[in-house]
């Protein structure tokens, strides 16, 4: 059978830095809102937050086949059009990003910080719940239509977000240094050092573990409640058999989430010494973060070669 | 007088699967390169030794209940005043999602270098105004399409709605205005 690819990997892309922003600015937010989380991490993450979904923004717009139009899709709105709530939160959410960014950089500590932390909050699950709903709100095909991928994009917005905060995290200070260089003099606000040490890192490799275990617990049950339709066999034969069988398998589970966790919790334990020291950190993160593009990957194009069933007559 | 609603029949037991309503609707409608708004399905049903085939009209049914309608983000998809369903170049952004949203997989983008528009049939409402019939109705060698007003009790197309016209996937509830005649052995 012929496969016409109406979205390519542009899509995928869109998907995954939409992930994680939204990840990095519910980090951000929660850091915030309640007050209590590792200064370091919350500042980096409300910082980082605006920018991954930008460069989707750009994916998508790339992707379109009539870009010259692309403006209309902000003014005419259509309620019943899970594509129209997105392109509604996706214009919102790098501006209140920015703004609460900003405001955490000059350390502006009103009520209009804590009005944009619950404005990031809400934004960024809009925006991480969004990438997968997109997909799960098509009708009748045997991959898509299912509430689990919502779930599922979302948890691994979760991880892939604060797995790019600890790759960000390492190299902050110098980014920050960068950046300083051209802002002018009276813009420079006191220099709080902000570069991720191993015990934050460890911390953060624990609840990175704890969504890698969430997620594959949502992967199975995905994998299950496809079994348990008539598309069943379709399905599971574009993800888990044919098709984008080995992407699944190796890409996603091994090297995107079991070594991954495997990784974190040993470092966590102390149990990688010597020449390896000191690689989990980022190795970690990196692979979470390859893993998280071609789950996306693979859904977005193994939800594009199962034709529906065409037996229709009853 | 009631308004019009636009609907057709394809009768599988008419239809030899010539393509000529395929060729046709390509040149009436300019079709850029290598797409189709209606094509030819072959179906291979029953259990050996009793297996039989035949060939169906595969296009738009102009749903009633369109989920491309309801996934268009800009409602550059919409219903017209006959009830067919058509694209407003003027509004689409060219994202490809009806096309996704589509369950009967009918409709297919074209590149940007061809304007970028989601094909699709338009039940050749401009044809039907004008009193003709649609391309793919007038070349049809073995008279296996009908267009008309479903809305009109007296019109030849309600007479073959008669014959045991069904919708096509009805677990859908799309409520199309296209029905097929299914084929008896
Ligand atoms: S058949 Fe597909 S393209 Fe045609 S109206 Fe129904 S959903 Fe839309
Ligand atoms: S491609 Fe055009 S008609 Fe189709 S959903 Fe997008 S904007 Fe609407
Ligand atoms: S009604 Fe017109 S547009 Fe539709 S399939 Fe027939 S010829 Fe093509």
């Amino acid at each position: 059978m012929e496969h016409h690819f109406t979205w390519n990997y542009l899509i995928a892309i869109y998907l995954f830095t939409a992930g994680i922003s939204s990840g990095a600015g519910i980090v951000a937010a929660v850091g915030y809102v309640v007050n209590g989380m590792d200064e370091r991490l919350k500042r980096v993450a409300a910082y980082f937050a605006p920018f991954p979904v930008l460069l989707g923004l750009l994916c998508l717009i790339l992707d379109l086949h009539r870009p010259w139009n692309f403006y209309k899709v902000l003014i005419h709105y259509n309620i019943t059009s899970v594509m129209s709530w997105g392109a509604f939160f996706l214009l919102v959410f790098p501006m209140v990003a920015f703004i609460f960014a900003a405001m955490v950089y000059w350390n502006i500590d009103n009520v209009w910080r804590r009005i944009f932390a619950w404005l990031e909050l809400i934004f960024g699950i809009a925006i991480g719940v969004y990438a997968g709903l997109l997909l799960a709100a098509i009708y009748n095909n045997p991959v898509w239509s299912n509430p689990l991928i919502a779930f599922l994009f979302f948890i691994s917005a979760l991880s892939t977000g604060i797995c790019s905060l600890m790759l960000i995290g390492k190299v902050w200070d110098k980014i920050e240094d960068f950046v300083r260089k051209f802002l002018p003099s009276n813009w420079q606000p006191e220099r709080i050092l902000l570069t991720f040490d191993h015990k934050l890192l460890k911390r953060i490799l624990i609840v990175d573990a704890v969504f890698i275990v969430v997620e594959l617990m949502v992967i199975s049950t995905l994998l299950i409640s496809y079994a348990l339709r008539p598309t069943g066999q379709v399905a599971l034969g574009a993800i888990i058999t044919g098709g984008y069988y080995l992407l699944f398998w190796i890409g996603v589970v091994l090297f995107g989430l079991t070594i991954p966790l495997i990784l974190g919790i040993m470092e966590v334990g102390d149990k990688i010494k010597g020449g390896m020291a000191g690689i989990v950190p980022w190795a970690e993160p990196i692979m979470v973060l390859i893993g998280g593009f071609i789950l996306r990957y693979v859904i977005v194009y193994g939800g594009q070669i199962v034709y529906p069933i065409l037996t229709y007559y009853p | 007088m009631a308004k019009k609603r636009w609907g057709k029949i394809v009768d599988l037991n008419k239809c030899v699967g010539c393509h000529a309503c395929s060729v046709a609707c390509l040149a009436e409608n300019k079709v850029p390169n290598d797409k189709f708004r209606t094509k030819i399905i072959e179906h291979e049903e029953g259990i050996f030794p009793n297996v039989y085939r035949y060939t169906e009209k595969w296009s738009c049914n102009h749903c009633q209940k369109a989920p491309c309608v309801d996934a268009c983000p800009t409602k550059a998809s919409h219903y017209t005043e006959w009830g067919t369903v058509e694209v407003n170049p003027d509004l689409c952004i060219g994202c490809g999602y009806c096309v996704l949203a589509c369950p009967y997989r009918v409709r297919v983008m074209n590149e940007r270098e061809h304007g970028g528009l989601p094909e699709k049939c338009t039940l050749c409402t401009h044809r039907l105004e004008k009193g003709e019939k649609p391309a793919c109705e007038a070349s049809c060698i073995a008279g296996a399409i009908i267009t008309g007003d479903l809305n009109n009790p007296d019109s030849e197309i309600n007479k073959w709605m008669a014959k045991g016209a069904v919708e096509r996937r009805p677990d859908l509830k799309t409520h199309p205005n296209v029905f097929i005649i299914p084929y008896r052995r």
